[in-house]
């Protein structure tokens, strides 16, 4: 055991602590979001009933214990295995995109989905890790200039982004997509691109946001526009986005109380163990408790961003301030959703939503940061 | 791009740029953690209550259910009005198992078609799914019992309740008790119905309107808590029903039924009161309606022929002003009595008319009376008597009176919309017109009202209480129609003297051979002695303006008995019925036949 331990003591102990409050708040949350039968919950049940009673707080538990094992494996994973094997990632992930495009489960009107063997899964969720590690691999082995990158420089990272973005879009997955290029591009202009270059993009957005417009399907646009105005159509695209402002707003300064969530146990609220889980925690636990997640959760994102400098190469670096990014971006869409700053995307909340694969690879890629920032190091160094 | 061949490591590429690019990164997420922290603090705080209400609404919903309305009975404790259940085939869509399959169940124990049962579902489902829709309104008892017999398999089927009256009398009580019907739009509006809801039966007319509240009883509540399905979740009882309260008419439904079958089929009115305490005991206006049938959809055929054909909802009793006729004239002698204009032994020639402004006013009797006085001109009603005494009082001096004993006011009875009708004076002619040589009041105009002719119009109901005034000695009573209420009243200030002398001839008209209200006589082996007025009034239409057909007289009769102690007034109009002593009288004749006969059988004091 004892090297084992020695091993552990060379993580980042105050990120490893940071993961488990979130994910032990997400716990408790999810037991009421799942609840089955609240009106049970008073009655005289024995503990393995009441714990049981919320069947999707048990799988949840599971996927939190899975997911720390695989994120403490991987933490053992050298970074250079990653290097190696990104490139070929990236071009496995786009060959299965492909295969989506042509043959494709349709399901709720998307072509989202695989199926290997009976084996349902998305080509989506793996892209949006490979296409950091591609990015990161690209940039590390054609570094920007001081100045940085010029618009020649950067069509190939362009075109590494663009292909997967296009297809995912072409599913349609909108919010995927759109995280699927937020991320790398973050992380070419986090390392730099010439200031030309930079006005040129965002003129160039600003350019494509109307032709866009026009590319949408309906439903998307009436997501958009219901976000203006969500009273306009209380009970059809209106309605998500209102009864989780009702959610939040009743919860006021100290909430209603620990499942005695009235918006998500009675189910008007949609998704509330999913998209919607951040309404469930501000209705039962009121500001003080919302505001609580919010600020661990700042701390916890603010912390990897100042790990991105304790790492030892710019492969690392960048791996480190891409993960960050791609869980900050899907925190700030999915909490701008339900708090109703952007339109309805179906985005989970990292690690507080419910759900298999996505607290999974939250965790692997935090398994990654907890690698490439471990301490006392010297003998890889000198040996490697 | 240039090719690193080395494994580059953070130092290589340009770190201070870098450390500045982190920084903006770092604040961009504070700044939109701020923003969130606003943006919580917006929904939580500042609009918090906002919101918690809106959950509430969310989740709670108010079931009612109906208390019975009270039953109302007549003076000897007769039901009028029932409050009878009416059975609603409903279905509660929450607790459905299928749907299909029960709505073909029920087309088949109903026989109705399959489509109308999905029709009316399709068409009253909506989010609220433990909300019972209506399949069918007012099912029989037979059908209710074939329903839940076989309740174990019609899932989410039920048979709903709600109070609605059955009015034992249908037509005979109608006006005085007006009927319930679907409340409309602009009373859900008012304030006084705020808390009534759609479908609600209301008292439209009658005592059902004026005493709504009583009658009506508490809806009782219950608190639903229901999911997002609208499925129940949990349910409280708020408040339990209470029971209308019920109420006692002084209306005796045995007058009612004998004055019905008296004035027949023709358009008329028929009150009785007693004059000692303002008790209406019968009130009768025809045509009459069916108020059973107001608590259910009626279909506007109908309804327009009771508001504009026979105009049956009319209560000509309170609402239908007539030209007194003659029956004015015992007003007219109280007038005279009481200004000293005239006295007992005062006489006047009838020749047939009366000269005067150079135009002849006729009697109604063509020979002319000859020689009358007081007690003769009212026994056979001569109109020149009262010409001249009409010039001698002057129309003001006869309107003063006419207001005292209650005309051209509402007397105040417990119904709605009481008609005041017209006591003309010189005065009223200035209100009335607009150009000043329409404003001038004629003498000759004078002459017409003193005979209850002209424009001076009443109501039967008003006619009654003012006879029961001079009859019961001076008290004008404010009639009450609730047993047990004490009528307001008051006294006049008239001499006994000029009371009872108008009461002699009072007695006269019924009782003397020349008499013009003989058939109003009680059977000689009653013993009791009746007194009253005959009127005949013309009536002015525009027909008859245009010479198109002449309309027949108002017919008229007042009558009180006994003499002595009067115990009961009548009233009885016929409209267009032509001569009052011949049309009208027996009327009242026949009810207070019915009135004493019990006493005649039974002996006093029954």
């Amino acid at each position: 055991m004892a090297p084992v331990i020695k091993k552990l003591r060379e993580l980042d102990l105050f990120l490893i602590c940071l993961i488990l409050l979130l994910a032990i708040c997400g716990a408790i949350n999810l037991y009421s979001a799942g609840l089955v039968r609240p009106d049970h919950v008073s009655a005289n049940l024995s503990l393995v009933d009441k714990f049981l009673s919320s069947p999707v707080f048990v799988k949840q538990l599971l996927f939190y214990g899975v997911g720390f094992v695989i994120m403490l494996i991987f933490a053992f994973v050298p970074s250079q295995f990653w290097h190696k094997i990104a490139p070929y990632l990236y071009g496995l992930c786009l060959f299965c995109l492909i295969l989506v495009f042509f043959f494709g489960v349709i399901q709720n009107g998307s072509k989202r989905w695989l199926n290997i063997f009976g084996f349902r899964w998305q080509p989506s969720e793996v892209m949006k890790y490979a296409v950091i590690l591609m990015t990161a691999w690209i940039i590390a082995k054609f570094p920007p200039a001081p100045k940085g990158y010029t618009l020649r420089e950067l069509l190939l990272p362009i075109l590494i982004i663009a292909i997967p973005f296009l297809f995912v879009a072409k599913q349609p997955d909108l919010g995927t997509a759109l995280v699927l290029a937020i991320v790398p591009g973050a992380m070419l202009i986090f390392v730099g691109v010439r200031r030309f270059v930079l006005l040129f993009s965002i003129l160039f957005l600003l350019l494509v946001i109307p032709l866009g417009w026009n590319k949408l399907h309906e439903y998307q646009k009436r997501r958009v526009l219901t976000l203006l105005n969500p009273e306009s159509d209380p009970r059809g695209s209106g309605y998500h986005i209102l009864q989780s402002q009702i959610a939040i707003g009743s919860g006021r300064l100290l909430g209603k109380g620990f499942t005695k969530g009235t918006q998500s146990q009675l189910e008007f609220l949609p998704e509330h163990s999913t998209d919607f889980i951040f309404s469930v925690l501000a209705e039962e636990w009121g500001f003080v408790g919302a505001f609580f997640v919010i600020l661990l959760y700042g701390v916890f994102i603010l912390h990897l961003y100042m790990m991105v400098f304790k790492t030892h190469s710019a492969f690392e670096a960048l791996i480190v301030f891409g993960i960050t990014t791609q869980i900050f971006v899907n925190f700030a869409i999915n909490l701008g959703m339900v708090i109703g700053f952007f339109p309805v995307v179906g985005i989970p909340f990292p690690l507080l939503s419910a759900g298999g694969s996505a607290t999974i690879s939250t965790l692997l890629a935090l398994g990654i940061v907890l690698n490439v920032t471990r301490k006392l190091r010297f003998k890889e160094l000198m040996f490697a | 791009m240039v090719a690193d061949k080395s494994a580059s490591s953070v130092g290589e590429i340009y770190q201070a740029h870098l450390r500045r690019n982190l920084s903006i990164t770092c604040l961009l997420v504070a700044f939109f953690l701020m923003g969130v922290t606003l943006r919580l603090w917006h929904l939580q705080i500042r609009r918090g209550d906002f919101f918690r209400e809106r959950a509430e609404n969310n989740r709670l919903r108010t079931l009612f259910s109906y208390a019975p309305r009270g039953v109302v009975y007549d003076r000897n404790g007769k039901v009028l009005a029932l409050s009878r259940p009416l059975y609603k085939l409903e279905i509660v869509p929450e607790d459905v198992v299928d749907l299909d399959e029960v709505l073909l169940k029920l087309s088949r124990i109903v026989g109705k078609d399959l489509k109308d049962l999905r029709d009316a579902y399709q068409k009253g489902i909506n989010r609220s799914r433990h909300q019972p829709i209506v399949l069918l309104n007012d099912i029989d008892r037979d059908l209710v019992g074939k329903i839940l017999v076989r309740k174990y398999d019609l899932s989410g089927v039920q048979i709903g309740l709600v109070p609605t009256r059955n009015y034992l009398y249908s037509e005979l009580v109608s006006h005085a008790l007006g009927y319930i019907r679907e409340i409309s739009e602009a009373q859900l509006a008012s304030s006084a119905y705020k808390d009534y809801r759609l479908g609600d039966l209301v008292g439209q007319s009658g005592i059902e309107a004026r005493y709504e509240n009583s009658l009506r009883g508490k809806n009782g509540k219950t608190q639903l808590i229901v999911n997002a399905r609208g499925t129940k979740v949990k349910q409280y009882p708020l408040a339990a029903e209470v029971a209308g309260s019920d109420l006692k008419l002084t209306i005796d439904i045995e007058l009612q039924k004998i004055a019905d079958a008296a004035l027949g089929d023709r358009t008329g009115a028929v009150v009785g009161l007693n004059p000692k305490n303002g008790e209406v005991l019968l009130l009768l206006s025809k045509p009459a309606f069916n108020p059973n049938l107001f608590s259910e959809a009626l279909p506007p055929r109908i309804w327009n022929e009771l508001l504009s054909g026979s105009r049956a909802l009319n209560n000509r009793a309170t609402q239908g002003t007539y030209p007194p006729g003659s029956v004015f004239k015992v007003f007219m002698l109280i007038a005279g009595l009481e200004e000293g204009v005239i006295n007992s032994s005062f006489k006047a020639h009838c020749p047939g008319f009366y000269h005067f402004a150079g135009r002849d006013y006729k009697c109604h009797k063509k020979g002319g009376h000859g020689e009358v006085d007081l007690y003769s001109a009212l026994v056979q009603s001569c109109d020149v008597y009262f010409y001249k005494l009409g010039e001698r009082l002057g129309i003001d001096r006869i309107a003063k009176y006419a207001k005292l004993f209650g005309f051209g006011k509402i007397t105040g009875i417990d119904l709605d919309s009481e008609k005041r009708g017209i006591v003309p004076s010189s005065e009223w002619k200035k209100m009335a017109f607009k150009k000043p040589e329409q404003q001038k009041w004629y003498a000759g105009e004078t002459l017409s009202v003193a005979i209850g002719q002209g424009a001076l119009t009443t109501t039967p109901l008003q006619i009654a209480r003012a006879l029961a005034a001079v009859v019961n000695g001076g008290t004008l009573f404010a009639p009450t129609i609730l047993l047990g209420e004490k009528a307001s009243s008051v006294r006049l200030r008239l001499k006994e003297d000029s009371l009872n002398l108008v009461k002699e001839a009072l007695l006269g008209v019924v009782a003397d051979e020349s008499g013009t209200g003989k058939l109003a006589a009680l059977p000689k082996d009653f013993g009791i002695k009746v007194g009253g007025k005959t009127g005949t009034a013309q009536v002015v239409s525009l027909a008859m303006i245009k010479g198109r057909k002449e309309l027949d007289h108002h017919a008229w009769f007042a009558g009180y008995a006994p003499h002595e102690d009067p115990e009961i007034v009548v009233v009885a109009l016929v409209e267009h019925g032509g001569h009052g002593g011949v049309e009208a009288a027996p009327i009242v004749g026949k009810v207070l036949e019915r009135y004493f006969s019990k006493r005649f059988l039974h002996g006093p004091g029954y």
